[in-house]
């Protein structure tokens, strides 16, 4: 394989959390966000391999696709057909498009917090952010209420963000 | 102690997919003008994305871009062969390693289990004067790292300690009691029918029944701070500094050993310094007092907002908690939770007094089951309305609720007489009810 045959694949791989953020934004569900950024990878692949244009910002180029892809009425597997407000599509390609330099490495840190969260509340996480399971699924499984999870997850991001931007403000100083 | 930004809480919600169309259509306005509402947006945006791939790695989770059940992630990283190479060497060599370290251990383990019944056979206690645990709360260690558990009995040699929030009871068969505080560890020397314990660190509160004065119960025998007990209540606490301090609250006590003991009154207390002699004794400080589990209030603390789900009940010294964003309980989540206290209150003279609570986000306080004070709601210092005439050493039903609805937890609960300032309704006064109600 050619140096530049790998340019897309090599920018999905580096920029694949930043791009799994933008798309996750765009369809706030981590089981549509896995479709779609498989359906990401492969168009990435396929450029990679068909050659034509070169592409200049391959992260916005990626984004870009991921928008379209939703914005042309995304079907999941399962057939469920993902509507998107274009009005938020836009704004927020807007909103991604204006991420500063280092802005998701800087995120390097959330490893070392996630190790603070109990493991009772990381499960709950990762049922919410890696099964893509709903609050009411999990409170199920739990035997909790949802409006507890709910509580305990918005409650987490928020520590967890702190947490990260503390560990930044130690760094600097 | 603030509830979640409001801002947080509108983004946290929608990439939640849980806004209303009113909602959705303020998140485009506000990302459309608001430049830092759209970076926080897609900050959060990017933290799940960060967690999604930290939790995944956590389960072992492959990477599937073309989405037909194959782990790609080893082809892609192909492209930086190098690197992917030298990674997959070091895992190879660590869990090489692993295995290694891992054989090693189950070895160990036998020789050091066999270690153990050896010792078991030949110091076999005598179980009917041997102390046994009588109560517990939360993690009880034994010197080899293990786990002990209620009813668990202890001889010569065994040390125990207690974890961060736990607590447990030790009874001889003479009814004498051994409380051990959190981070307590006590060594048993002669815990047969004469009782010889060593209190290597934290506080225990000890209730010792009648002994025949040629066999006292002795702490630390031997050294600069033992003390003899022929039969009181006492605490004895070790101190960062080295220091023992005891202090008796019924009866009296010989701290000290040979000619440099002192005699310790009822509500007295002194302190040994290392290899000193005791210093002359104090009137006992109360609020430096713990009694055990023999005064305080039962708690049982819910893993919801609501008084349900899954619990945990614990004797409580008081009600001074600022567990900001942490667990009451080390077997509770710790976010969103409830509490209630039951027991008995016993005020020492007869006064009116005035109840408050701080607290944060909302407490309930029933004496002789009229509710006295209501901050139901989310509030930080709520006092009740009126005095209440209280008469002193009489008993009084008393029942606290709380609950912690949202972000930082916390509840004190206070009282006040007119000629004094106000205080922590204090351990002393408080007395556990043998059931919650």
């Amino acid at each position: 394989m050619a140096p530049n045959d790998e340019f897309l694949t090599r920018a999905l791989l580096e920029q694949r959390g930043m791009l799994y953020g933008f798309i996750y934004a765009l369809v706030r569900d981590v089981g549509v966000a896995d479709e779609v950024f498989q359906e990401v990878a492969v168009v990435a692949i396929r450029k990679d391999r068909d050659g034509g244009e070169p592409i200049r910002e391959p992260g916005k180029w990626l984004r870009e696709v991921a928008r379209r892809l939703v914005k042309a009425g995304f079907r999941t597997r399962s057939g469920r057909a993902i509507e998107v407000d274009n009005d938020y599509l836009e704004q927020v390609a807007i909103v991604f498009d204006a991420t500063g330099d280092g802005e998701y490495d800087r995120l390097s840190a959330l490893g070392d917090c996630l190790e603070q969260v109990s493991a009772a509340n990381r499960d709950v996480l990762r049922q919410r952010y890696v099964l893509g399971r709903s609050y009411d699924e999990i409170a199920d499984r739990l035997k909790r209420t949802a409006g507890a999870l709910r509580v305990l997850v918005h409650r987490v991001q928020n520590q967890l963000a702190d947490c990260v931007q503390a560990r930044l403000a130690e760094q600097e100083t | 102690m603030q509830p979640l930004d409001e801002r947080d809480q509108l983004i946290l919600r929608h990439l939640d997919g849980e806004t209303s169309p009113d909602e959705r259509a303020a998140v485009i306005e506000r990302l459309a003008t608001d430049a830092d509402f759209g970076s926080r947006f897609r900050g959060y945006a990017f933290q799940v994305a960060r967690l999604h791939e930290l939790l995944e790695a956590d389960r072992g989770g492959g990477f599937d871009p073309v989405g037909d059940g194959t782990d790609v992630r080893a082809d892609l990283l192909a492209l930086a062969s190098e690197e992917r190479k030298a990674a997959t060497a070091k895992l190879e060599r660590r869990r090489h390693r692993s295995r290694r370290l891992t054989r090693l251990a189950c070895a160990s383990a036998v020789l050091v289990l066999i270690a153990v019944a050896a010792r078991w056979l030949a110091t076999r206690p005598n179980r009917a004067t041997a102390p046994e645990i009588a109560d517990l709360h939360g993690t009880l260690r034994m010197q080899d790292n293990s786990a002990a558990t209620k009813g668990d009995v202890l001889w010569p040699g065994h040390r125990i300690t207690t974890g961060s929030q736990a607590y447990a009871r030790l009874q001889f068969l003479d009814g004498s009691t051994v409380d051990l505080s959190a981070d307590t560890q006590v060594a048993c020397l002669d815990c047969g029918s004469s009782k010889a314990i060593e209190l290597v660190r934290g506080r225990i509160f000890l209730s010792v029944a009648p002994q025949a004065a040629e066999s006292p119960f002795l702490v630390n025998p031997g050294r600069a701070d033992q003390v003899r007990v022929i039969g009181t209540k006492l605490q004895i606490r070790r101190t960062a500094a080295d220091e023992t301090r005891v202090a008796v609250v019924s009866g009296e006590v010989e701290v000290g050993v040979n000619d440099r003991a002192v005699v310790l009154a009822e509500q007295t207390e002194t302190s040994v310094a290392r290899n000193a002699a005791p210093a002359p004794p104090q009137p006992l400080d109360e609020s430096e007092l713990w009694y055990g589990l023999h005064r305080g209030l039962r708690a049982t603390y819910f893993e919801n907002d609501d008084f349900t789900g899954k619990s945990v009940t614990r004797i409580d010294a008081n009600i001074d908690f600022e567990w900001n964003l942490a667990a009451p309980d080390d077997s509770l989540d710790g976010t969103v939770f409830s509490a209630r206290w039951t027991g008995w209150l016993v005020p020492q003279v007869t006064d009116d007094y005035l109840f408050s609570a701080f607290v944060d986000d909302g407490v309930r306080l029933w004496i002789d089951d009229r509710l006295v004070l209501d901050a139901w709601q989310i509030r930080q210092v709520q006092a009740a309305e009126e005095t209440i005439h209280l008469v002193g050493k009489r008993r009084y039903k008393i029942k606290v609720e709380y609950r912690d609805i949202a972000n930082y937890a916390g509840v004190r609960l206070r009282w006040q007489r007119a000629s004094t300032a106000s205080q922590i309704v204090p351990q002393s006064c408080l007395y556990p009810s043998d059931e919650a109600y």
